[in-house]
């Protein structure tokens, strides 16, 4: 051991935090060097000074003595129903109704890649349905989070063409700029509100060359993505980036070759919502785990980059990258994101963590457009103006990603394991939606919605029996109908306007299992829930 | 029941003992992060506000409940410190109770070790409070600061041979002012 190294851990070795070995070599060192014996002595004498300094500034520091009046009241207008406790709410519910809709959308047919679902619509609609509408001034990170879900959960209605531009950048592997793999797209989606037409393209930042394309005209889907090859030992460890996984030093972008695009009749769809991000990083994760983050703080307010003012949040929380020889999963890191002071929607965000003594950028996300266009805008729902794609027709849908079309009654009743209300409740309408073409060795997946026009809704969702265990995951009570289904209810949550909210997994003496999701108090759905029988014939 | 449950399940009375009990961790860990009674007070009641709204969300199989409470006050004088850039620390004057208990020499000595603790970056300061003031072992800093153990070891490094460079600095200082006295 030399001096250098020896000194490197005289601070360790003064506090006792040296490993015996690391002991033995400093002490053989400091037997003879008188340099740093001199060094352990001034840093002993430092340390012994600064412990005793601290203790002398602290001695007199007490809080005031109404300390605790003043943040009683505090606690009392902490303690006021608000939103956010139906944001505990959701974010402990959504994982799971996410992972269903996954499954409904992804495991059938529609090849895991892109999320347009009816069951998205159901947990938006019921966020919209919960968040009062607040215009108090916000006062506190947790209340713009809240509006933030409000905002973003809000369906676009009525006329015109929703547009979104969304830039990505994410280093990879958390490397010093020039040393590592960058995925960096913009997504543009345009989605006709009445039409339900939609288009969504993904491109490299670089090149502006295609990476994924979806797309509905009304006759046909259109779909496209360039997978990437995988090399690396342990790819599932880095984040997705489509199907595949992209590991460190792995080339990205730059393809030259056209992207192949399956175009595949399909003459309607159901429940269309327009995805908010794709990449490696979606939009609901990041937010929702600054959401689920008690420590997110409100930094104060900015000017955008186009000059709107934006709140800044900031929190310290695990960042998805892959930091090399990092087995203990992700690296923790600051998140800070900005939200639109008016829109209270998410702008911007970006992750940095702290390697080496450096911040580096890991990833960025930014909103650059979000508007709705005129009706009649000149929108090539066909892709027909896009350049570096390859359109292939797919008339049988075999390499397609087909959407959800609504089915009716008797269609339904051809499948095995089908269940519906016996008679559409008065005043409320029901909309069957299946992805087409489904395996028929697997359970046939599909979503009974019945709504009516309060706003209220009963919808019943298929699901595999293999997520069972993991939606009823938190419940409070099991209930047995008459003719043998087993209804196992998430804990119920009323809102400041005392609006309960209920939702169950129910399963069938058959062995299928459903979630059921009302804006219905308890009492309600167990009465419906009677009244479902087994329509498949 | 124990008093974290208590106040977990929405217990005002419990809070209130809860608050009682750890007013001082959270008051000095602020006043000696921000430098200033004012800054201290106004950070005690923005942390146990936010403890309150997250209580419920403390998971005591995961933390102790000190080490959560010290992550939300670091966080909270982390964040304050970032927003209040420049990071220079503004430390209040030595105050007068030290005034009389340090006379002359004996009191610039302490002046000069309470700003060498101001020169220290707010990083560095956090893991000196918590080791050097609170006595917290390397692995419990860690897991507070969310950091891995090398870098708490090389923060309390570079903070220690700062201070002690500093210290250096006024020993010699004193030394040629003995000289200067000598030598007229």
């Amino acid at each position: 051991m030399n001096c250098e190294q020896a000194q490197s851990l005289l601070p360790a070795y003064l506090d006792g935090e040296v490993t015996s070995s690391e002991r033995a070599l400093i002490l053989a060192h400091l037997s003879g060097c008188t340099v740093c014996q001199q060094e352990l002595d001034l840093l002993s004498t430092a340390r012994s000074q600064i412990r005793a300094a601290l203790q002398r500034r602290a001695v007199q520091a007490v809080p005031s003595r109404e300390a605790w009046s003043r943040l009683e009241t505090r606690l009392t207008e902490a303690a006021q129903p608000s939103s956010s406790m139906f944001a505990a709410w959701f974010s402990r519910k959504a994982p799971r109704a996410d992972r269903a809709s996954n499954r409904f959308f992804g495991g059938v047919a529609m090849q895991k890649r892109w999320i347009f679902s009816a069951l998205a619509g159901v947990i938006a609609l019921s966020v919209l349905g919960v968040l009062v509408a607040q215009t108090a001034t916000p006062v506190s990170a947790r209340q713009i989070l809240d509006r933030a879900q409000e905002a973003q959960s809000a369906q676009n209605e009525g006329e015109g063409i929703q547009h979104m531009r969304v830039e990505t950048y994410h280093n990879l592997c958390a490397r010093p700029e020039g040393q590592g793999t960058i995925v960096a797209t913009v997504m543009e989606s345009y989605l006709d509100l009445q039409s339900g037409y939609f288009r969504t393209t993904i491109t490299e930042a670089e090149t502006g060359n295609a990476r994924e394309v979806f797309a509905f005209d009304g006759t046909y889907t259109y779909s496209g993505y360039r997978s990437v090859e995988v090399k690396g030992e342990n790819p599932e460890q880095g984040p997705a980036s489509g199907e595949k996984h992209v590991v460190c030093d792995q080339p990205w972008g730059n393809t030259d070759d056209l992207l192949t695009v399956y175009r595949a009749p399909q003459s309607s769809v159901a429940g269309v919502n327009l995805p908010m991000s794709k990449g490696v990083h979606t939009y609901e994760e990041i937010f929702q785990e600054m959401r689920d983050n008690p420590d997110a703080e409100l930094l104060g307010e900015e000017t955008w980059i186009d000059g709107r003012a934006v709140y800044v949040l900031r929190s310290h929380q695990p960042v998805k990258a892959i930091v090399d020889g990092e087995k203990l999963g992700p690296p923790m890191g600051w998140v800070t994101s900005y939200f639109d002071t008016e829109s209270y929607k998410m702008v911007e965000s970006r992750a940095t963590i702290e390697r080496d003594g450096e911040e580096l950028l890991v990833y960025s996300y930014r909103v650059l457009a979000d508007e709705i266009l005129p009706v009649g805008s000149d929108v090539r729902w066909d892709l027909s103006d896009l350049q570096g794609i390859a359109i292939v027709d797919d008339p049988e849908g075999q390499h397609a990603d087909l959407l959800p079309e609504v089915v009716s009654e008797e269609e339904l009743a051809r499948t095995p394991s089908a269940y519906l209300l016996s008679s559409i409740p008065d005043d409320f309408t029901l909309e069957i939606s299946a992805s087409p073409k489904q395996p028929v060795d697997q359970p046939f997946v599909y979503v009974a919605s019945y709504r009516n026009e309060a706003g209220d809704y009963f919808v019943i969702q298929s699901i595999g029996p293999k997520e069972v265990k993991l939606v009823a995951d938190g419940s409070d009570e099991t209930y047995t109908t008459a003719s043998g289904l087993t209804l196992t209810f998430m804990e119920d949550v009323k809102d400041r306007s005392d609006k309960l909210f209920t939702s169950a997994v129910l399963e069938t003496p058959e062995g299928a299992a459903f979630i059921l999701n009302s804006t219905l108090p308890r009492d309600q759905v167990k009465t419906l829930a009677e009244d479902l029988i087994l329509v498949s014939k | 029941m124990q008093i974290i449950p208590r106040a977990q399940s929405g217990d005002r009375e419990a809070f209130a003992v809860l608050f009682e009990q750890y007013k001082n961790l959270v008051y000095k860990t602020a006043y000696l992060m921000l430098g200033e009674s004012t800054e201290a007070e106004d950070a005690l009641q923005e942390i146990f506000v936010q403890v309150y709204k997250s209580l419920a969300g403390f998971d005591p199989r995961k933390a102790a409940f000190t080490t959560w409470l010290y992550r939300v006050t670091f966080n909270h004088c982390l964040n304050h410190r970032r927003k209040k850039r420049p990071f220079t620390l503004p430390l209040e004057d030595i105050s007068p109770a030290l005034k009389s208990e340090f006379p002359g020499a004996q009191l610039a000595e302490e002046e000069v070790l309470q700003q060498a603790i101001g020169k220290l970056t707010d990083k560095q300061r956090a893991v000196v409070i918590l080791r050097y003031f609170w006595d917290l072992s390397y692995a419990e800093i860690a897991q507070i600061l969310d950091l891995p153990l090398g870098t708490v070891k090389s923060r309390i490094d570079l903070a220690l041979k700062t201070l002690r460079k500093v210290l250096e600095e006024q020993e010699s200082g004193k030394d040629s002012v003995s000289q200067m006295e000598v030598c007229e």
